[in-house]
């Protein structure tokens, strides 16, 4: 059998198609690699070894003295625990939670559903680094629209709750769905749940199960899909975010974003860093490999669920 | 009668669940968004002390942006640079998560591998360990030799820029794009995602039907993908907007910050809107074009 001219051009194209498209992968990609292996090459050889250009990537000598020492500037082992206790916590609970919510919105038809819906995008444009001062010092005299506090100055009981310098900071905005970056993982969930039959669920309200009962046991098992998607933009968003952590933990151990975003600071204070620019780059570099070892290794574990979940999530916007 | 009835109770019932679900939120939105929003910008106006007896505000008026338009040497230059930031990377940005997407979306083998790779940067650089990796990096004394050595260099692109005869403002973009190309390409990450989920959303029969048509790859991108798509791009371009001017490498940002530090509440607070009014205006543009030009040209579809 002889393959027809018009064949073997679209052979042909489609072969240098798929050329061009490794190609371009790879070079964009080296560029994706390039920091993580810099730091891992840079955080593993003797100071004297960096000024020798013949020995770039792989060092003659390796030592892990870096990370013995960034470990003790991160103060390692307190600070993860205090990550996963506020951050991960908050992170799972804002998983589920945003569900529920997502699923009030693209259900059920309501009155002042437009105004809601504005409401989330306008949630979606203002970053927290915009208020998070403002919400630290909310923390402090918890209160609804100042009731409480016209509660204080009549009768001289205060009920605000001061939640500052504990867990709740995190906890309490993901608990109502406010979380960090809460209208995202909202809104990709609204995207979902629009695609998503209804059928199941009309099914089971005539089998006479409550819309909660709908929510969990029918629709939430259906949306593993999604779900890993935003477990994970949630876990990675928690574990970096540092502005309101550096505002609210003044007393207590805080969490790693805090402390490799602060890290100059003990830095200067042993002549490390001087100006701008660290001396002891090695030591940047191990904190840097230990600040993200851990998301990366989850990464790895729930990389072919998360590329697959990302393909049948289908964000129409 | 019952008829007209029964379909208005459903509707309450329908209307009583929708806010079972979505009350905690109404509630949250008012006590940890909006109520820390006015507040904050009240702030702006006001000088805040925190003592033993308490949060303290006094209103000062607009004393806050005279200190920091007037008395402060380096906050307008560090607004200008932060826009200059954001039109550079912002397009940049979006090309590149636009391609990779493209690249990566469809059948190949190894893309779970490509895939994977490529979502690294959504780990990282959400934090402040880009931002580390370049302080470190680039002030070190070695830096040029190994990027010499890593090939980086290999390329003198100024000179192959040169070459191209593109107009010079054309060319000194492209030339500071190059030169922030790690940033640029590390920050492309969960924009990836955005629109190889959108682009999968585009159902098959739409390809089927251009194909059928005639059209050609690249006819198929501007009539079929592009329309479908807009919607997932400007919640992309919104996303990005949003990512670069609060991210932790921004001039403003960290200059506010370092005012809190120094409990200069009000101060800070007054950096961070003034710079924020007109971070909103260029979405409000966006959102009106998007609109105006796309809405009107292809109806409900976009």
């Amino acid at each position: 059998m002889k393959a027809s001219p018009v064949k073997i051009k679209k052979r042909l194209l489609s072969g240098g198609v798929s050329v061009f498209r490794y190609l371009m992968l790879i070079v964009i990609g080296y560029i994706v690699i390039y920091p993580l292996f810099y730091m891992l090459s840079g955080s593993i050889k003797p100071l004297e070894a960096l000024l020798d250009v013949r020995f770039i990537w792989v060092p003659r000598h390796i030592s892990f003295d870096y990370f013995k020492t960034a470990f003790e500037y991160l103060d390692f082992l307190p600070s993860l625990g205090r990550t996963f206790s506020l951050q991960i916590v908050s992170a799972f609970i804002e998983v589920f939670i945003c569900a529920a919510i997502a699923y009030g919105f693209s259900r059920f038809e309501f009155r002042g559903k437009r105004i809601a819906t504005a409401f989330l995008m306008l949630s979606l444009m203002v970053p927290l680094p915009m208020y998070s001062l403002s919400l630290s010092v909310n923390f402090r005299q918890l209160d609804f629209l100042g009731i409480l506090g016209l509660f204080d100055r009549l009768t001289g009981v205060d009920l605000r709750l001061n939640i500052f310098d504990t867990d709740l900071v995190y906890w309490l905005p993901s608990l109502f769905g406010v979380g960090i970056r809460a209208g995202m993982l909202i809104y990709i969930y609204i995207q979902f749940f629009k695609g998503l039959p209804k059928e199941l669920e009309d099914a089971a309200y005539v089998d006479g199960a409550g819309p909660l009962r709908t929510f969990l046991q029918i629709a939430l098992p259906s949306s593993s899909v999604v779900i890993v998607t935003v477990t994970v933009l949630s876990i990675v968003w928690h574990w970096n975010e540092n502005f309101l952590a550096s505002l609210c933990f003044t007393n207590q151990t805080r969490p790693l974003s805090v402390m490799i975003s602060q890290i100059e600071v003990p830095l200067h204070q042993d002549g490390l860093w001087l100006g701008t620019q660290p001396i002891a780059n090695t030591i940047v570099f191990a904190s840097c490999l230990l600040f993200i070892a851990i998301p990366l290794v989850l990464y790895l574990i729930l990389q072919r669920k998360f590329v697959k979940s990302i393909d049948r999530v289908g964000i129409t916007g | 009668m019952i008829r007209k009835v029964k379909p208005k109770s459903l509707e309450r019932l329908k209307e009583r669940y929708a806010f079972m679900f979505i009350s905690p939120w109404i509630i949250g939105m008012i006590i940890f968004f909006l109520f820390p929003i006015f507040h904050s910008i009240y702030l702006s106006f006001a000088n805040l002390t925190i003592g033993t007896e308490g949060v303290l505000t006094e209103f000062v008026g607009s004393e806050n942006y005279y200190k920091i338009l007037v008395t402060d040497p380096e906050y307008l230059d560090n607004v200008l640079d932060a826009f200059k930031n954001i039109f550079i990377s912002v397009p940049f940005i979006l090309v590149v998560s636009m391609v990779l997407a493209l690249l990566l979306n469809g059948k190949y083998k190894g893309r779970i591998f490509f895939r994977g790779l490529y979502f690294l940067p959504v780990i990282i650089a959400s934090g402040s360990v880009l931002q580390l990796f370049l302080t470190a990096g680039s002030t070190n004394a070695t830096e040029a030799a190994v990027s010499d050595a890593a090939g980086f260099n290999l390329i003198d692109f100024d000179a192959v820029l040169g070459g191209l005869n593109l107009p010079s403002f054309l060319e000194d973009y492209i030339s500071l794009a190059l030169s922030e190309i790690f940033m640029l390409v590390w920050q492309s990450g969960i924009q990836t995602i955005l629109i190889i989920a959108g682009l999968q959303s585009i159902p098959d029969l739409h390809y089927e039907v251009a194909r059928v048509e005639g059209a050609n790859a690249w006819e198929t991108f501007w009539f079929v993908t592009f329309p479908q798509l807009i919607r997932t791009m400007v919640l992309v371009i919104i996303f990005t907007i949003i990512e670069v001017c609060a991210a932790n490498t921004n001039g403003i940002i960290s200059a506010a910050y370092r005012k809190f530090n120094d409990i200069e509440y009000g101060v800070g607070s007054a950096m961070l809107w003034f710079y924020y009014i007109f971070v909103a205006a260029v979405m409000l543009i966006i959102f009106f074009i998007y609109q105006r030009v796309f809405v009107k040209k292809w109806g409900e579809s976009a």
